[in-house]
């Protein structure tokens, strides 16, 4: 299901319209396509820092002990599994508001299929350059956001007006979660738990 | 039913304020984008004095702010003073001094910028003889305002109407203690405060500034011209009212935030942090107001492409109003203050919420100004993804660069010394300033998108003539204040 | 110092409260919705009837 984000852009867009059919329940997503779904950005990101360690623009390279590297991945895959759980629980707490399914397994859908672009783009953390992973990052981004408005009205079993608010407030939440993450991340590194870059 | 109309609206000089408020956005912001290729490319100046990053920049600031921003709100204000009052404007003609003179002032401002004239204070550079000039019109701004309430045939005051009046009252008050100075020549001014004193009152007037004139100037636009153009009341008018007032009391004391770990008391800064976190529960109260009024109305979305700016505003506005407080905390400006992740703050409230509201307002003003449909649907909707794009670019441009400098400068290595030099990670944010400017380019095409299909939306038509409603004998008495 | 600071503070904020407080009771749900419904009633247009 998260492969149809490229199957529409790279072949048929129509595919995205017979997503609704398909849809599966909440349970049964998790078990099949999200456990390893998120497990690729991170695995690209071990394999990426370990051999050619973090380049943020600064002269060396930042290499990590890999028990350090390890934890970072693990926390990432941690973020990335539950960042799409909790996503869907309030996109369906937005339903009535927006007068959409109360189906929690095409909540999820709408939201693995929106993020599988960026999921998909992170192989761009093979090479851990920040200007690579910019590059690469920002079209799928846009890509996504693309997939969510066109995506969201189908998915979520309402008219185009209503989506177009329900994707909107989606895409709120997700700036806030984003910078909060950021502000959170701050926060701890300041108070000296996070990982040793001399901070 | 048949109404007779008591009247019609002065609805010409709102017209024009429109289009100046245009002029100055494409001014300023070709300004911004310039000065982000100055970081990139800094040659680009040709050894030219008034083309340097230091003018150019304030010229920027100054053009959005005072230009585009500033003339957007004395133009709805009158529009939506006149008409949540049922009356014309108190007097149109000193209305049409305040219009024209701040394009003057404006002009003269931007034209003493580039000349070097600058007071040293961030959103008030203008020197002396300019900073006149803005306290004459504002009174006049504020003579119009409240002379139109005064004068009102509806008895309540629309919710609208507080924030445009405590924009009013509360911008005359930071100008002028902010602006005092002691004039030495007719460019130079030594201001009356100074040191860690000058600090404070300086940034009591640069938060408030965008307290008062870039929030709660643009949220009474907001809650004058989202009801209208999803045709439902606001979803709480009583929330609105709480907000107003908790609004109004915590922003005033945000300033410090400015000046955490600098040299002004401790409990200066504390006092900051806290009223700024405060600050987050009547500005998301708006928001939530706002989203709930929208979410009434969706079938308005199918044919009002103006909702649609202000539908991602909210999201934006929401966005920022959350940012604005976790930054205030001290920890986190620990490593904010002074890197790029401010100004990614910055532009995601003045691109985010300020320049998408007001373009989603003009989309919704322009028609009706001048009776007529918006020429094209398709380019609204073109401009709609280059606002979204741009703006989020712009926003994770600066997040990166922000995060990697903050990090970067506090960075120690064993022995406690710093790891990087400060050039070579000011170098290192190369990629993050192209970025940068790429995304203003992509905004500023977007609002360049805008203002073809106004002026094919406006060629060769007058501004319309609005009736007044006529007061109806039960409901509304003439008021005596 | 500090102290004339502090209250002029509380009285401010005591002010806010008693006119929040006296917005509401003054109110019904009728003068309120009113109240907010003054934008959409505010115009006479050649094409429309002011409502």
């Amino acid at each position: 299901m998260p492969l149809v984000s490229i199957n529409a852009v790279i072949r048929r867009p129509s595919v995205l319209l017979r997503l609704p059919e398909e849809t599966r329940s909440f349970a049964a997503i998790i078990k099949k396509e999200i456990w390893w779904f998120s497990l690729i950005p991170p695995s690209f990101l071990f394999i990426g820092t370990y051999f050619f360690g973090w380049r943020i623009g600064a002269e060396e390279p930042i290499h990590f002990e890999w028990p350090v590297l390890l934890s970072i991945c693990v926390f990432y895959y941690v973020l990335l599994f539950g960042g799409l759980l909790i996503l869907s629980l309030l996109s369906r707490w937005m339903a009535p508001t927006y007068a959409t399914t109360r189906d929690l397994g095409s909540h999820l859908t709408v939201i693995v299929t929106s993020a599988a672009p960026l999921f998909l783009g992170s192989v761009a953390h093979l090479y851990p350059h920040i200007i690579v992973n910019s590059l690469v990052f920002i079209p799928m981004l846009l890509w996504s956001l693309w997939v969510l408005y066109s995506t969201l009205p189908e998915l979520l079993k309402t008219d185009p007006q209503r989506g177009m608010l329900h994707a909107s407030s989606l895409v709120g939440i997700v700036m806030v979660a984003g910078v909060s993450l950021i502000g959170m991340s701050v926060v701890l590194w300041t108070l000296g738990i996070g990982p040793t870059i001399g901070v | 039913m048949k109404i007779l109309s008591s009247g019609t609206y002065s609805d010409r000089l709102v017209s024009y304020s429109v289009i100046f408020s245009l002029i100055w956005s494409i001014l300023g912001m070709a300004a911004g984008v310039y000065v982000a290729l100055e970081l990139v490319i800094p040659t680009i100046d040709f050894g030219q004095e008034w083309l340097s990053y230091g003018r150019l920049r304030t010229l920027h600031t100054n053009a959005v702010i005072f230009g585009f921003g500033v003339t957007a709100l004395m133009g709805t204000a009158f529009y939506s003073v006149q008409r949540t009052c049922h009356v014309e404007l108190f007097s149109p003609r000193l209305a049409w001094f305040c219009i024209i003179a701040w394009q003057f002032t404006v002009l003269l401002g931007g034209l003493s910028l580039l000349a070097g004239w600058n007071a040293g204070k961030e959103y008030a550079e203008l020197e002396w003889p300019i900073d006149i000039l803005i306290a004459v019109i504002w009174v006049c701004f504020g003579i119009v305002f409240f002379g139109t309430i005064a004068k009102r045939k509806v008895k309540p005051i629309y919710v609208s109407n507080w924030f445009y009046g405590a924009l009013i009252i509360v911008i005359a008050m930071l100008h002028i203690v902010n602006s005092l100075a002691i004039p030495v020549t007719i460019s130079k001014s030594y201001s009356l405060f100074a040191g860690a004193q000058d600090a404070v009152v300086q940034w009591w007037y640069g938060h408030n500034a965008v307290g008062f004139l870039l929030t709660g100037g643009f949220l009474g636009m907001l809650y004058y011209f989202l009801p209208k153009q999803a045709d439902r009341p606001i979803w709480s008018y009583r929330l609105s009212i709480i907000a107003f007032w908790a609004f109004t009391y915590s922003y005033i004391w945000a300033g410090p935030h400015h000046l955490h770990y600098n040299a002004i008391p401790d409990w200066v800064q504390t006092l900051g942090m806290v009223m700024s976190i405060i600050l987050l529960a009547p500005s998301w109260a708006t928001m939530v107001n706002a989203v709930m009024t929208v979410s009434g109305a969706p079938q308005k979305l199918k044919t009002d492409h103006s909702l649609k700016f202000i539908v991602l505003a909210l999201a934006f506005y929401g966005l920022a109003t959350f940012e604005g407080p976790m930054m205030a905390i001290k920890s986190v400006n620990a490593v904010s203050h002074f890197t790029d992740w401010t100004i990614g703050h910055v532009h995601s409230g003045a691109l985010g919420w300020n320049a998408l509201i007001t373009f989603g307002t003009f989309y919704f003003l322009v028609p009706r100004l001048f009776n007529t449909q918006l020429y094209s649907k398709r380019l609204a909707d073109i401009h709609f993804w280059l606002a979204i794009s741009g703006t989020m670019l712009y926003i994770l441009a600066m997040w990166g660069a922000g995060i990697s400098q903050g990090l970067l400068w506090l960075s120690l290595g064993d022995l406690g010394e710093l790891s990087y030099g400060f050039r070579e990670i000011m170098a290192s944010m190369q990629p993050y300033y192209i970025l940068r400017v790429i995304a203003g380019l992509v905004f500023l095409s977007g609002a360049v998108v805008m203002i073809y299909n106004f002026f094919r939306t406006i060629a060769g038509r007058k501004t319309a003539t609005v009736q007044i409603p006529a007061p109806s004998t039960a409901s509304e008495q003439q008021v005596t204040v | 110092m500090t102290l004339f600071i502090f209250t002029g503070d509380m009285l401010v904020m005591l002010f806010m409260v008693v006119v929040v407080v006296w917005v509401f009771w003054k109110s019904s749900d009728d003068t309120i919705k009113k109240s907010a419904e003054i934008p959409l009633k505010d115009e006479v247009r050649e094409d429309e009837h002011a409502v």
